[in-house]
């Protein structure tokens, strides 16, 4: 835009001098005054000779007046009458405690209900230091800990490896995980504070005097199965959250019940959801883990009717399988590595055996992946055995190998149910055993028996036997298929506004290249495996095997596809929040 | 409460430390140590080593902030906990005040536009060439073709020095400020009514009413801080709220009057109406203190409950309540925000507002007036000292005598006084329109994204011969536009004082190096006054405060008078001085105005003495019942009741209602985008709040994305269904520049304000084949 004028030699009449002024004006800007001319007043100033906080007279009555008793705890109570939303909270949270640039411990949703006359109305959120704790009882290295007499559940960040599982496993979406530290934080009630007597962040920086604590009696919490803290919210039922919200603008049917949000009550980003973490890591380590104990299973079982029918498993056939299931369980789990934030304190991964499914999956697959070790060793044994002493050779029976690769399929069976469990054990409906065992064992019958099928085949097995494990794989594949095209890979209109409608809006409008890929390389593989039955017939063995293992990692492909879609298209109840 | 035990219990229960780290690098991150100076336990990042309150730069209630300082810099804030407007508590703005200061945004360098390019040059040259281009200007179309636009962002000193270098000193002739679009109507209804841009509040009323009317007015999203001190009423007042939308505030109202848009004037005329009827105004202070009664009751007997219920589609009987309540309550507190003020008959409607309070005798005393609740954090600062409407201090350009005591206040000659005020902000945009400017200056305001229709207004400064923004950030939509950019500094990096709405002077800090070399707006003012030729003229203007002595001499005899101050130091020892502190105020043997609350009582001089007297912290205006028109009585005004220049009708079926969003974001959003933490407390992209009934008319789901068109723009948004807006209407908050593209260029005819809030608009789901969001629709439907 804009002609340019001629410009007019405005020379000042001494052009040393104008010079000057902008570095004089410059030197000024640069020097600050506030400590010289004023702080002075406020150091000295009466008011900030108290040795107790100045602001400690607003916040004095939002505390109890005496520590919690035995039985009692502390939490926090929301008057959202006072509430105006102006959610100076949830910055006082982050100033005050010195968090990351877009951390704080407190979020603000804002729900409206439709009852005439209409309201509006904001929720403040932060952790409800529960008394059943997901995120403590999932975490598998005790990085939580709920103290007894205040009933704080503060998570100990130096003991944190950054797996995350806290974050499925609390339902409120409290610990959050920083890039930057590899760990995940959360609200601890700035129980620094009220150890010497103030009172947390948001609690001395609401307008309204909103928020405080109270103490409760752990006892008398009682939730209904349908209770929730909020519109929307996860049932209280999961993790019994302390925090309480109370309103006398409710109708009285609703506050007879206790309940503070009439049921009309709805989130502004109610049905508004975002693609989750697909966990890449994570989904490849459970394929992975499913696939080897798959066709370790496959072998095993084939072995045993082998043998009840009066024939024998060759041992190239189970050498081979034992090989493959080593090789493929040890990317599997070490690529999960990578899911960890601080990998090198997972030594202490077995702290949370007692209560934590994270905690046993892990040592059961490790304890999986060593007895595979040493089972794979001793099947190979014969190869090398002239390179073997012969002391060590006629102390190993000839059944160690297929009894210890036995011992292992029985870890992985157990390991694989504990990885399900972890995520049956969030309670996310989505998660729930059905969906989620049905998911994990589809996939170890799929790929073990695809991979069985390529393994005898190398090992010479029975053709009947190898073309059963391939017509098990390809009905195994159909029917899973068929299930999760009717969960949520189908385009089919529905009437219910379930997770599985939010979920599939998710998968359709925001994962349509994984479902895509999920469904071809399925039909692909399936197509590859159907080709592979004739093919064995008239193609020499390399030709054949090639065949297969193109189909196995079409399959492979398709559910670790299915596996992302699993985890990135989770949709869930939460507390109310705002469209984004 | 001493937890010391459980701890230690806590630890001998927990595992050893080999196995369970219960201390380490992360864990003493977040570690909080005793803070100094009443700060309570502090996060290693805000330990202080000295502590010093400034005024907040946003909003006009003008809370006190208290800036952590280690070894002079500002390091973090907390709310001051002593400042009598805030009583320790600030909005998310306030609280990262600090933090926008940090931006890539920053303008560092002065900008030129070149080849098309906006690129750095040195502030000589910039200088030089905003001296050369706007002189060219002025030789060759008239001094009046240069004009500015400023704001209601920048202190009291540097508006007073912007104002007299532009017009004294540059004989520039027009000047307005972004005031225009929040407070021209508030100015204007009070300068008519009580011959005084003078609102008679302090926020100690807010505490002390039995009863608050608010009307377009949402303070717990607009001025959080000013609800807290509604919440801290111990009278159980009764709340009334005049709103087309159920607001958070209309939450707490124990009457809302949802009204239709616009029909506010002839509901508060139909209020009136009953107030009189029924015999509930106070005949003894209209006999003595108002002129104009029978006018009032003459006209506002046409505006029966029942005709004006029906249009404005209420009750009768909820007006009848609402007038019995205002009239027999005893301390009735009326308070006005955008709603009134953004109208296109804001004026009138402001003053049916004044009009309640005269007629009901609420006001001067405790609890009571015509309130109006300022805008930006000098929106008054700009009303005094802007030199742009009124001479410098409230005074007149057309009035010889104003002219000639400001002259000589100033020490200038009085020939350089213009005799006529400015165009109004619309009337210079339309001078652009009609090539009468051709070159304009726009000081710390945003207008290609704030002002009304706002694609004309873009369209219109690209026309224009040359554009200078002086901005903090070089970013802005109208920086875009700028042929050369100034570099300023923001609040925390210079010194000067803001006036709030309750009148208060309050001090802002120097805490912060500005990046670069950006200068203080008060420095750029100073330099470009000498390259301009005139620094002669501003020997005296050395610094803020020497300007402040300026001001409070130009301040002498007005209502504002200021000359009882004692400079910064005694701002700063007071925690802000209101309006009028004159020097008789001050002298010890004065009176001190009974309805005035004194927090101050440590140090009152006595008559004895001859220590001056300290302002008392709470003091409300019109005690006596005397106003500034010549004959002191206050008028009461009435007009007649027009219509909306666009209805909604069947092809824009909707009226887009506009206004603040979210307590965290602040008009353009220049700096509240800035901070991280803020940005996560609002929606992202533009929002447009929907009915749920009208959405599902229309076929639209929350979440999805839809298309809003009017007769001049369109708009895309994100369609948030609520049941808080009336079915037929539409909200979308001011801070997405979507918003402006779509509103109706209409304005008040006294103030000049622009009406942003009654424009005409359709809402449409956006093609469902091309729309990621259509998967959603037909899943659901």
């Amino acid at each position: 835009m804009a002609t340019t004028l001629p410009i007019e030699p405005t020379t000042p009449e001494n052009d040393d001098v104008e010079f000057d002024l902008v570095s004089i004006l410059l030197q000024d800007q640069n020097s600050l005054t506030a400590v010289e001319r004023f702080s002075e007043l406020h150091e000295n100033g009466s008011s900030h000779l108290h040795t107790e906080p100045a602001q400690s007279k607003y916040y004095r009555s939002l505390l109890p007046a005496t520590p919690p008793g035995p039985g009692q705890q502390y939490a926090f109570h929301v008057d959202l009458d006072a509430c105006s939303g102006c959610k100076a909270c949830v910055v006082a949270c982050h100033t005050m405690n010195g968090l990351e640039e877009e951390e704080s411990w407190r979020r603000v949703g804002t729900v409206t209900l439709s009852e005439s006359p209409s309201r509006i109305q904001h929720v403040t959120t932060a952790c409800h230091h529960c008394s059943d704790p997901g995120c403590l009882s999932g975490c598998p290295v005790k990085a939580y800990d709920k103290d007894p007499q205040t009933g704080i559940v503060r998570h100990l960040d130096d003991q944190c490896i950054g797996c995350k599982y806290c974050t499925m496993m609390c339902p409120y979406e409290v610990p959050r995980y920083s890039d930057r530290l590899g760990i995940v934080r959360k609200c601890d009630m700035c129980h620094q504070r009220l150890q010497v007597g103030e009172a947390p962040a948001c609690v001395q920086s609401c307008p309204n005097e909103a928020i405080s604590i109270e103490l409760i009696e752990v006892a008398d919490q009682a939730f209904d199965a349908e209770d929730r803290i909020a519109p929307g919210a996860p049932k209280s039922t999961i993790t019994r959250p302390s925090t309480r919200y109370s309103s006398t603008a409710v109708g009285e049917s609703s506050s007879d019940r206790g309940l503070a949000f009439p049921s009309s009550a709805v989130a502004q980003d109610a049905r508004v959801d975002v693609v989750a973490e697909n966990h890449w890591p994570l989904a490849v380590m459970l394929v992975a883990t499913q696939l080897a104990v798959g066709v370790l299973l496959f072998e095993r079982v084939s072995a045993a009717v082998l043998w009840s029918t009066g024939g024998t498993m060759p041992p190239a056939a189970t050498r081979w399988t034992a090989l493959v299931a080593l090789l493929i369980s040890a990317v599997g789990l070490n690529l999960a590595q990578l899911h960890l934030g601080k990998p090198l304190r997972a030594w202490r991964v077995f702290l949370g055996l007692k209560t934590s499914w994270l905690s046993r999956e892990a040592v059961v697959l490790g304890k999986f992946f060593g007895t595979l070790a040493i089972a794979t060793g001793l099947t190979w044994m014969p190869v090398f055995a002239d390179r073997i002493p012969e002391s060590v050779l006629a102390w190993i029976p000839d059944w160690a190998g297929g009894a210890t690769l036995s011992a292992a399929v029985l870890l992985g069976l157990v390991g694989l149910s504990s990885s399900a469990m972890i995520y049956v054990a969030t309670q996310r409906l989505l998660w729930r055993p059905h969906r989620t065992f049905m998911r994990f064992f589809g996939t170890t019958l799929i790929g073990g028996a695809l991979l069985a099928a390529i393994t005898l085949t190398i090992g010479e097995a029975p053709t009947i036997t190898i073309g059963s494990m391939l017509v098990i794989a390809m009905i195994a594949l159909t029917v899973k298929l068929d299930w999760e095209f009717r969960i949520h890979l189908g385009r089919r209109r529905v009437n219910d506004e379930g997770h599985d409608a939010r979920s599939r809006i998710l998968v359709h409008r925001h994962l349509a290249k994984t479902r895509d890929l999920r469904l071809r390389s399925a039909v692909i593989g399936s197509i590859l495996a159907a080709c592979t039955i004739p093919a064995s017939m008239m193609l020499p063995l390399p030709w054949t095997v090639a065949l297969a293992t193109t189909a196995a990692v079409a399959v492979t492909c398709g559910e670790i596809c299915e596996r992302l879609l699993y985890f990135s298209s989770v949709v869930y109840d939460r507390m109310p929040g705002i469209l984004r | 409460m001493n937890e010391t035990a459980t701890l230690e219990q806590s630890d001998t229960r927990s595992l050893p430390t080999l196995l369970q780290r219960r201390d380490g690098k992360m864990t003493r991150e977040l570690l909080l140590q005793p803070g100094q100076h009443g700060l309570g336990m502090t996060h290693e990042t805000m330990q202080a080593d000295a502590t010093t309150t400034a005024t907040c730069g946003y909003c006009a209630t003008g809370c006190g902030l208290r800036l952590h300082l280690r070894d002079g810099v500002g390091v973090g804030l907390t709310p001051e906990t002593q400042y009598p407007v805030n009583l320790g508590m600030a909005c998310p703005k306030g609280w990262e005040a600090l933090r926008v200061l940090d931006s890539d945004d920053r303008a560092t360098v002065p900008l030129l536009r070149r080849d098309g390019q906006l690129s750095p040059v040195t502030w000589d040259e910039a200088l030089r060439q905003f001296t050369s281009q706007f002189k060219a200007i002025q030789r060759q179309h008239g001094n009046e073709s240069v004009a500015f636009l400023s704001t209601g962002q920048i202190p009291c000193e540097e508006m007073a020095l912007l104002g007299a270098l532009a017009k004294f000193g540059m004989g520039i002739r027009h000047g307005d400020g972004n005031t225009r679009q929040c407070m021209a109507t508030a100015v204007t209804a009070y300068k008519e009514s009580f011959g005084f841009d003078a609102p008679p509040y302090t926020y100690d009323d807010f505490e002390q009413s039995d009863c608050l009317v608010f009307v377009g007015s949402n303070p717990c999203v607009g001025h959080p801080i000013m609800w807290e001190r509604v919440l801290r009423n111990q009278n159980a007042p009764e709340i009334i709220v005049l709103d087309p939308r159920r607001t958070e505030t209309t939450m707490a109202a124990t009457q809302h009057l949802q009204i239709a848009p616009k029909s506010d004037l002839a509901v508060l005329y139909a209020i009136t109406h009953e107030l009189i009827v029924e015999g509930l105004v106070d005949d003894d202070y209209i006999r003595d203190h108002t002129a104009g009664f029978e006018r009032l009751r003459e006209h506002v007997s046409r505006f029966g409950a029942d005709s004006v219920a029906e249009s404005a589609g209420i009750s009768a009987d909820s007006i009848r309540r609402a007038a019995r309540t205002i009239g027999k309550k005893s301390a009735v507190s009326l308070w006005w925000t955008m709603g009134v003020n953004q109208s296109y008959e804001g004026t009138r409607t402001a003053q049916a507002i004044i009009n309640i309070a005269l007629i009901t005798g609420n006001i001067g005393r405790p609890g009571t007036g015509a309130n109006s609740i300022t805008g930006q954090c000098n929106a008054m600062g700009s009303r005094l000292w802007s030199n742009t409407t009124n001479l410098l201090g409230h005074h007149r350009f057309d009035s010889d005598q104003d002219r000639q005591k400001v002259a000589k206040t100033l020490g200038i000659d009085v020939g350089r006084i213009p005799s006529q005020g400015s165009w109004s902000y619309d009337r210079i945009v339309e001078g652009i329109r009609a090539g009468e400017i051709r070159g304009l200056w726009v000081i710390a305001t945003n207008p290609a994204h704030s002002w009304i229709d706002q694609g004309d207004f873009q369209e219109l400064i690209d026309q224009l011969d040359f554009l200078v923004v002086q901005d903090m950030y070089h970013s802005t939509e109208t920086a875009k536009h700028a042929d050369l950019v100034l570099p300023a500094a923001g609040w925390g990096e210079k010194e000067g004082t803001f006036i709030n709405s309750e009148r208060r002077y309050g001090l802002l800090k120097k805490v912060r190096r500005a990046p670069g070399e950006a200068l203080a707006d008060f420095h750029i003012f100073r330099a470009i006054a000498h390259y301009w030729g005139v620094a002669d003229l501003f020997e005296e203007w050395t610094d803020p405060e020497a300007v402040f002595r300026i001001m409070q001499r130009a301040s002498r005899g007005q209502p504002c008078d200021i000359t009882g101050i004692d400079g910064y130091l005694q701002l700063d020892r007071e925690g802000g001085i209101q309006w009028p502190w004159s020097e008789s105020d001050a002298r010890p043997d004065s009176q001190p105005d009974p309805s005035s609350v004194n927090a101050n009582t440590e140090g009152t001089g006595t008559p004895d003495s001859d220590i001056p007297i300290r302002p008392p912290q709470q003091r409300r205006l019109f005690a006596d019942g005397q106003f500034f028109h010549p004959n002191r009585r206050a008028r009461l005004i009435i007009d007649d009741v027009t219509p909306m220049p666009e209805t909604p009708d069947s092809e824009y079926p909707f009226i887009l209602l506009t206004g603040r969003g979210t307590v965290s974001q602040w008009h353009t959003q220049t700096r509240t985008s800035k901070s991280p933490v803020l940005r996560k407390l609002y929606p992202t992209n533009p929002y447009i709040e929907v009915h749920p009934d009208d959405a599902q008319r229309i076929g639209i789901a929350n979440g999805e994305m839809v298309l809003i068109r009017s007769r001049r723009g369109q708009a895309k948004a994100t369609a948030c269904l609520s049941p808080t807006v009336a079915k037929g209407q539409a909200f979308m908050p001011m801070h997405y520049s979507a918003t402006n593209q779509l509103t109706l260029r209409h304005f008040d005819p006294h103030s000049r304000q622009p009406s942003y809030k009654n424009s005409a608009v359709t809402i449409e789901p956006i093609d469902a084949e091309t729309s990621s969001n259509a998967a959603q629709r037909s899943m659901t439907s």
